[in-house]
């Protein structure tokens, strides 16, 4: 086993030739090849990262205005809620003010009504208590019902407390200021003569009297002197039925004759 | 039985044989070169390498980084000769498949000429790297007593080198035979897969010893020439 030098030179040719030959036909290439698909990749690669920090901002633009209009949306949302809220209120305040406007012009026209149907009432009530009065004062007494209230009238004047005489005498005990008498019916002139000379002598009135036949006047009569009045009515009588007609129809409210009548 | 394809005289034209060393050597350049001229028709760095593409740029990149690993440097200027001896110690050693096919590296003229091209490989590069001045300084270090010493070592590898590829791929060629004498089937087979991977990793061991010899007469830092090893697995930056 020696060494063939001449085989050694051989192969020292053939394997420099072979250096030389794959360097040409194979490194060279795949290398290329390999620093081409390389630089290619690189390439690839920085554009994936400027398309993915294109998309980044893109993203994060529309994230903004994404945000934006989820702001711009709450506030409109909420201007709208004020809005709907003001007007609601606005038009609930609107409807209880007409309902309580309603519901007070109703209470009115039925207390109206009301006082119209007792006034009504009582008015018919007198007028069917005046007839029956007159009818029994005939049929009992042989009496007229306007005679009697005169003379009811005359001696209550004869019987006058002093603080009633007083209130009406002005000056020195006497009166002598202008006198109505006013009356639901007509007077005779022996009724007028007869309140003449009973005022002259209850009360020492020497002033002109003036009588007034005044059908809408309650039945029965009045004095008035100077703003003050003594009158006696069948009103007074009825006074407890208006009573309980006013508290059965209108509990809240007094009798309708208490403001219209004033009892001597 | 010839344990050499030395012996083999194809033909003699006085003086000068033609024995089967050179041969089965042609043989192997020409598989080769022959390979990487058909490879290099259909090279394409666009779109997805085939199979083939894909698999001997494999082995160059590996190569490659096996070169960068242990040198440090860029594998540019020392992957013509290693991926050579490399390529041509496997390619030599895989086509043993072939019947009558002798491995050239069973002969000790042919690993003794890869040692001699080691041999002078070094000095080149050396030279090539560090100056002709800083290169023979290099053997006076660390001290001048150690000169003798490292020129022994220059030769003492050379020789280790081809009697190590000579002996393992001889070995295993006669072990195969004698095998095949003794045990006709399966064993001779089985001797021949291993011999296949004994081939590969001789094969490696030469080129990565080449490397290392190389590497070390040249083992001055690239960084100072602007190079610095480009690692290939991680993430972009």
């Amino acid at each position: 086993m020696l060494v063939d030098w001449f085989i050694v030179a051989a192969q020292i040719f053939n394997f420099l030739l072979l250096v030389a030959l794959l360097r040409w036909v194979l490194y060279d290439p795949i290398r290329n090849v390999i620093r081409k698909r390389r630089d290619r990749i690189m390439h690839d690669i920085e554009k994936a990262k400027e398309f993915q920090q294109t998309a980044q901002g893109e993203m994060e633009e529309q994230q903004r205005l994404r945000r934006d209009l989820e702001a711009h949306h709450q506030q409109l949302l909420a201007e709208a809620n004020a809005d709907v809220q003001a007007q609601r209120n606005d038009q609930l305040s609107r409807m209880r003010n007409e309902l309580d406007e309603l519901r007070h012009r109703s209470y009115l026209s039925l207390k109206e009504e009301k006082e119209a149907c007792l006034l009504t009432v009582s008015q018919r009530v007198l007028q069917e208590s005046q007839s029956i009065a007159r009818k029994a004062l005939k049929d009992l007494a042989n009496a007229n019902l306007e005679h009697q209230i005169v003379d009811v009238f005359l001696d209550r004047l004869k019987h006058l407390e002093p603080f009633e005489r007083n209130s009406i005498q002005v000056k020195d005990g006497k009166s002598n200021g202008p006198i109505t008498v006013r009356t639901s019916f007509p007077l005779s002139a022996e009724l007028r003569q007869a309140l003449i000379d009973q005022l002259l002598a209850s009360l020492a009135c020497n002033g002109c009297v003036t009588f007034i036949d005044d059908p809408l006047f309650p039945i029965g009569i009045q004095l008035g002197i100077e703003g003050k009045a003594i009158r006696w009515t069948l009103d007074h009588y009825l006074s407890d039925l208006d009573q309980h007609l006013t508290k059965a129809l209108l509990p809240n409210s007094g009798s309708l004759h208490d403001s219209a009548t004033t009892s001597a | 039985m010839q344990l050499s394809p030395d012996t083999n005289v194809i033909a003699s034209w006085g003086p000068w044989t033609l024995s089967a060393t050179i041969v089965f050597t042609w043989l192997t350049i020409a598989v080769l070169v022959g390979f990487s001229l058909w490879l290099g028709r259909g090279l394409s760095a666009e779109g997805i390498p085939s199979h083939v593409q894909s698999i001997v740029e494999t082995i160059v990149e590996e190569i490659c980084q096996q070169i960068e690993d242990v040198t440090q440097q860029d594998p540019t200027l020392y992957l013509p000769f290693v991926g050579s001896l490399f390529l041509f110690i496997v390619t030599a050693n895989i086509l043993t498949i072939i019947p009558g096919f002798e491995p050239p590296t069973g002969s000790l003229s042919t690993t003794v000429a890869l040692s001699i091209c080691v041999f002078f490989a070094v000095p080149i590069y050396g030279i090539g790297h560090l100056g002709l001045r800083r290169y023979l300084l290099s053997y006076l270090k660390p001290t001048p007593l150690m000169l003798p010493f490292q020129i022994i070592g220059e030769f003492s590898r050379t020789v280790a080198l081809a009697m190590r590829l000579f002996g393992n791929i001889m070995s295993g060629s006669l072990i195969t035979a004698i095998l095949l004498s003794i045990v006709p089937f399966f064993i001779p087979a089985l001797m021949q897969a291993m011999g296949l991977v004994f081939g590969v990793i001789q094969a490696y061991v030469f080129a990565v010893l080449s490397l290392v010899y190389i590497s070390s007469a040249a083992s001055i830092s690239d960084e100072s020439r602007g190079y610095s090893p480009v690692k290939k697995t991680g993430a972009p930056p």
